[in-house]
């Protein structure tokens, strides 16, 4: 049987001790391979992964794919890549670190997740070292799937390589069938009849949920959502605010929100809560906005694509991939990555019912662009592609 | 308009020295040599009973001489600080600290005022090479080994500064003790020494008079006076460095 | 009039060091405590407890907090008590950076200051008024600090009480040092007691003793702390070009050296008093140096005097006048977080912990390092509560 092993840094949840690792770590990454996995099982061939584990080596199976974590050494990844490739069987698919000095098997796939480095603040010599690296991945690698755009321009631009071929834009993707507006609610926003909420001058005003669908972190915007939150809730009455996504316990992030959150004057109407891979649906369907405030480190967004899918209006950054899913003022808004820009965008939203409608309808038009069959079928070509290449 | 703190440039360099009876050591040969680099010299003499004040008031840059009437070895603390009183009052920049019987390497002449035309250290030591029984050799054992450190022997004069000698009556620093406390520096550049240059009858004469002054090694180390007779002293070679040209 | 007194301790009852001073000013007076009912065992049953969440409770407008640990400083920020009182015993004097800062937060804002030791003692008077010291060395000096704390809260002025103390531990500092050999440092303080007292030649003569003795001892700090005081000296002593030579003598580091090129500078344009601030301010002596330039601020073309006053007021934990200060020139993305990170301090001191920390999320617009001071909030608040639980560990 054909065997196709990814290696990654991330998948079954090793990060808490005890954890058992039954489920895999909620981020963009982990889905990821949890969907090639998928393709991998369709067509009928083997799916393996090999992956870092923070704490100690397992072995476990999940749905059917043999998972295999390595201990490692913080310092030594590409180390780690390589004992990982060592044992692989197959063909190889570098799932993420490409900017690691890593000795790639001949004949194998990398995946660039998207530019992670594109922090304008970062040292000349941290972006120079980059450099290095992936002109290091370009010349080992058969085959680099880049998930968005930039990434592939980044290459043309900055890498030298003998085939135009060898990078392959093959943008992520989501389920329109799974991630879809709320049942008899059109293109609209979440709910038809609205909850209305009394915001004390008398009036009924319609309840308002903004949503921000992703993990807790700095490069993905924690802090100007925080700050617009700040803004919004003291101006919108009735607006509640969800964040949805993880937080990592202990790290400054962590602890900002925490007490961001303790002593905020409108913490009733702060909801922090983290979902399954596909629940998290519900969160979208409930929400009349969505904020995409990456900025930096952003491939194809899976968050942007679920929101758009599901019918919501977006409002995210011009960092990386968001790039490649929002027309400004088309299928969402596009703004720079800071505070004002942001908060006015969204609240232009938030009290604009019709500019909300308009641009949702569009946007779940887009998704239908990136829908997971199309995905789907261009991996398994290109897995089929790849496999007879190197012989297998 | 105040009397700038550092100078970078200009100067004035004033060598301050303590005699006693150096007619027919090196005196005449140092303060020609010292008056080949240095802007002022200042000189007490300690009661000589030689020509030793006459040599120093034949030399134009000898702008100080104060003649003790009585000696003051033997307190060597007072000693010490009528020199210095008496070169603070020429207004000196910078203050090397020199005896009658050290010289500086060829080199160091040129050099020495780069060393002193700065304005971010306040004092210079130098290696300091005890020469044995000739102008050729340098002694180089255990207990003689005075060139592997420096010697502060450079200092720039600050008048706002606190500068004080220890009391004690022998083997006072020829510098005041506070100096060492600014920033300073060590220089590669080499001073000879020729006080155990002499022959054989000269260094056992010191050596008698060491141990008559402080028979119990309460001043200095009873071994180092011991080592003074070695008949076997591990010597080395001087070799004097090229000249190096200033850069035009 | 002050009816309430409440407690905000470091300790459980039976430890605390100044159940004198609870005693007395607590007569004729409500008294609470921030622990739990085991905190206060063995007290006096008048005393009684209170939650951090009571606290709202209080007629603050007529109440004085007594405080003997910095990490209570947010607890109080923004009630605005009628007195607050800070007594340091000297387990809580020192600690790391970020408790450093809760402590001088704390003393800026006080009342009055009861220092343990001679260090921090000292180094109050520097930046303020009514300071004082407890620490058994003299038991009439002693006495005038329980008494100062007693006054401050009935509402009497105690400048010349603190006055008092000085010159009595002075005198009887002189006297003990008349039969030991004092060290480098015992010299010193010497000095800075005359100084502080305005005895400027006897201020002097200890200050050269006490480096003499630092140079003998061969200690590294003999010319950066024994020798520059002498500079601070001799301003007071009316020889401005003397003082400013003493500090160059002194100057190391780059921003030392930068400080003397332009106090020398400065001198030679005619600008004695702004020299003269500058020298001050290097010294650390922040309340002389913001009192001549609060002076100069008329004529500042150059925005020195702006710019050293607002050096002052972050040093002695001013963030309000600090802010107060900056315009609204257009700033480098270093100083806009800067300026974000100093309103973020200045509100957390009012009270406003969730403004403070909106201003602190908006300085980590440019990079995530302020988020530390966030954690810092935090920690504080986590300590402040563990003492209100009664885990004084």
């Amino acid at each position: 049987m054909r065997t196709v092993t990814i290696l990654t840094h991330s998948y079954l949840n090793g990060y808490a001790e005890g954890e058992a690792y039954s489920r895999p770590f909620g981020g963009g990454l982990e889905r990821y391979i949890y969907d090639l996995c998928g393709v991998i099982q369709s067509r009928g061939w083997r799916a393996v992964v090999h992956q870092l584990s923070y704490f100690n080596s397992f072995e476990t199976t999940y749905l059917g794919v043999f998972v295999r974590g390595y201990k490692y050494e913080l310092n030594d990844i590409a180390g780690a890549f390589e004992r990982m490739a060592a044992d692989a069987e197959g063909l190889v698919i570098y799932g993420s670190c490409l900017w690691h000095p890593i000795r790639y098997r001949a004949g194998s796939i990398g995946i660039c997740h998207g530019v992670n480095w594109d922090w304008h603040d970062m040292s000349e010599s941290i972006k120079a070292d980059v450099a290095v690296m992936i002109q290091g991945a370009v010349s080992g690698l058969d085959r680099i799937v880049s998930v968005d755009s930039h990434f592939q321009t980044y290459c043309r631009a900055c890498c030298s390589y003998d085939d135009a071929e060898r990078l392959v834009l093959l943008p992520n993707a989501v389920d329109t069938v799974w991630f879809k507006p709320l049942e008899g609610q059109g293109q609209g926003p979440g709910q038809e009849e609205s909850e209305v909420q009394d915001d004390g001058s008398g009036e009924q005003a319609p309840a308002l949920r903004l949503l921000y669908p992703r993990r807790l972190s700095y490069e993905r915007g924690i802090v100007p959502m925080m700050l617009i939150t700040d803004r919004l809730l003291r101006e919108l009455p009735t607006l509640t605010v969800e964040f949805a996504g993880e937080l990592v316990a202990g790290t400054p992030v962590a602890v900002a929100f925490q007490t961001w959150l303790v002593s905020h004057p409108h913490r009733d109407r702060i909801v922090h809560r983290t979902y399954a891979f596909n629940a998290v649906r519900d969160a979208y369907q409930a929400a009349d906005v969505a904020v995409i405030p990456t900025v930096y480190s952003e491939g194809t967004s899976l968050s942007c694509l679920e929101a758009m899918s599901c019918g919501v209006a977006v409002v995210a950054t011009n960092v990386g991939g968001l790039n490649d899913l929002i027309i400004d003022g088309y299928n969402g808004l596009r703004v720079p990555p800071t505070e004002e820009a942001l908060y006015r965008a969204v609240k232009q939203l938030l009290v604009d019912e019709s500019a909300r409608r308009e641009l949702a309808m569009h946007a779940r038009g887009t998704a239908a662009a990136f829908d997971l069959a199309k995905w789907q079928r261009r991996w398994g070509e290109l897995l089929e592609d790849q496999l007879g290449r190197v012989g297998m | 308009m105040n009397r700038p703190l550092r100078k970078r440039t200009g100067n004035k360099l004033t060598a301050m020295m303590q005699v006693r009876n150096e007619a027919d050591r090196y005196l005449e040969a140092a303060l020609a040599d010292l008056s080949t680099f240095v802007d002022e010299i200042v000189i007490v003499d300690d009661a000589s009973s030689d020509a030793t004040p006459e040599i120093c008031r034949s030399f134009d840059k000898v702008k100080r001489l104060v003649e003790l009437r009585e000696p003051l070895f033997g307190q060597e603390a007072r000693l010490r600080y009528l020199l210095w009183a008496a070169a603070i009052q020429t207004e000196p920049d910078w203050l090397l600290a020199i005896d009658a019987d050290e010289f500086f390497e060829q080199k160091a002449k040129t050099q020495l005022r780069q060393l002193i035309d700065q304005d971010r250290y306040d004092w210079v030591g130098f290696r300091m090479y005890d020469f044995w029984g000739s102008l050729a050799y340098y002694r180089d054992d255990s207990l003689w080994q005075l060139h592997k450190r420096h010697t502060m022997m450079l200092v720039r004069y600050m008048p706002q500064y606190s500068y004080f000698y220890p009391a004690w009556d022998h083997h006072v620093p020829r510098l005041p003790l506070s100096c060492a406390a600014l920033q300073g520096i060590g220089s590669e550049l080499r001073v000879k020494h020729y006080g155990w240059a002499g022959d054989e009858a000269s260094r056992r004469a010191k050596y008698d008079r060491y141990m008559k002054l402080d028979p119990q090694g309460q001043w200095g180390s009873l071994a180092q006076y011991a080592s003074i007779l070695d008949p076997q002293p591990n010597l080395v070679r001087w070799q004097e460095d090229e000249e190096v040209k200033p850069q035009t | 009039m002050i009816d309430t007194i409440v407690l905000f301790p470091h300790c459980a009852w039976e430890a605390f060091p100044y159940q004198t001073i609870l005693e007395t000013a607590g007569r004729e007076r409500s008294v609470y405590v921030v622990t739990t009912p085991a905190g206060l065992s063995g007290a006096p049953s008048s005393l009684l407890p209170i939650t951090l969440d009571e606290l709202h409770t209080l007629p603050w407008p007529q109440t004085a907090a007594i405080v003997t640990h910095p990490c209570w400083i947010y607890e109080i920020a923004g009630r605005a008590p009628a007195a607050l009182i800070a007594l340091l015993p000297e387990s809580q004097e020192f600690g790391d950076d970020a408790y450093l800062r809760c402590r001088d937060a704390l003393c800026a804002a006080a009342t009055l200051i009861v220092a343990s030791s001679e260090p921090l003692y000292l180094e109050q008077w520097f930046r303020r008024s009514r300071v004082f010291i407890r620490d058994g060395l003299d038991l009439a000096s002693d006495a005038i600090a329980d008494a100062a704390a007693v006054d401050a809260i009935s509402g009497k002025p105690i400048d010349s009480l603190a006055k008092l103390q000085l010159q009595r531990r002075q005198d009887f500092r002189e006297e003990q040092l008349k039969t030991l050999r004092p060290s480098a440092m015992q010299s010193f303080f010497q000095a800075v007691y005359l100084y502080l007292l305005g005895k400027h030649e006897q201020a002097e003569h200890w200050a050269k003793l006490a480096f003499e003795q630092a140079v003998f001892a061969s200690e590294d700090t003999a010319v950066t702390t024994y020798f520059r005081f002498l500079s601070v000296i001799r301003l007071q002593l009316g020889k401005p070009c003397d003082a400013i030579a003493t500090y160059g003598i002194t100057a190391v580091s780059d921003a030392e050296r930068e400080a003397y090129a332009t106090m020398a500078a400065l001198q030679e344009e005619g600008k004695d008093a702004l020299a003269a601030a500058l020298l001050l301010r290097m010294n650390e002596d922040y309340q002389r140096a913001a009192e001549s330039l609060a002076a100069l601020q008329e004529d500042d073309d150059r925005g020195l005097v702006r710019s050293l006053l607002y050096d002052v007021y972050s040093a002695c934990s001013k963030p309000d006048a600090a802010l107060n200060l900056l315009g609204e020139t257009r700033r480098t993305v270093a100083d806009h977080t800067k300026l974000k990170l100093l309103e973020g301090t200045a509100l957390a001191l009012q009270g406003k912990r969730h403004e403070a920390v909106h201003a602190i999320l908006q300085a980590a617009m440019h990079g995530a390092d302020p988020l530390k001071s966030i954690a810092e909030l935090a920690a504080v608040d986590g300590q402040a509560q563990r003492l209100a639980e009664g885990d004084y560990a």
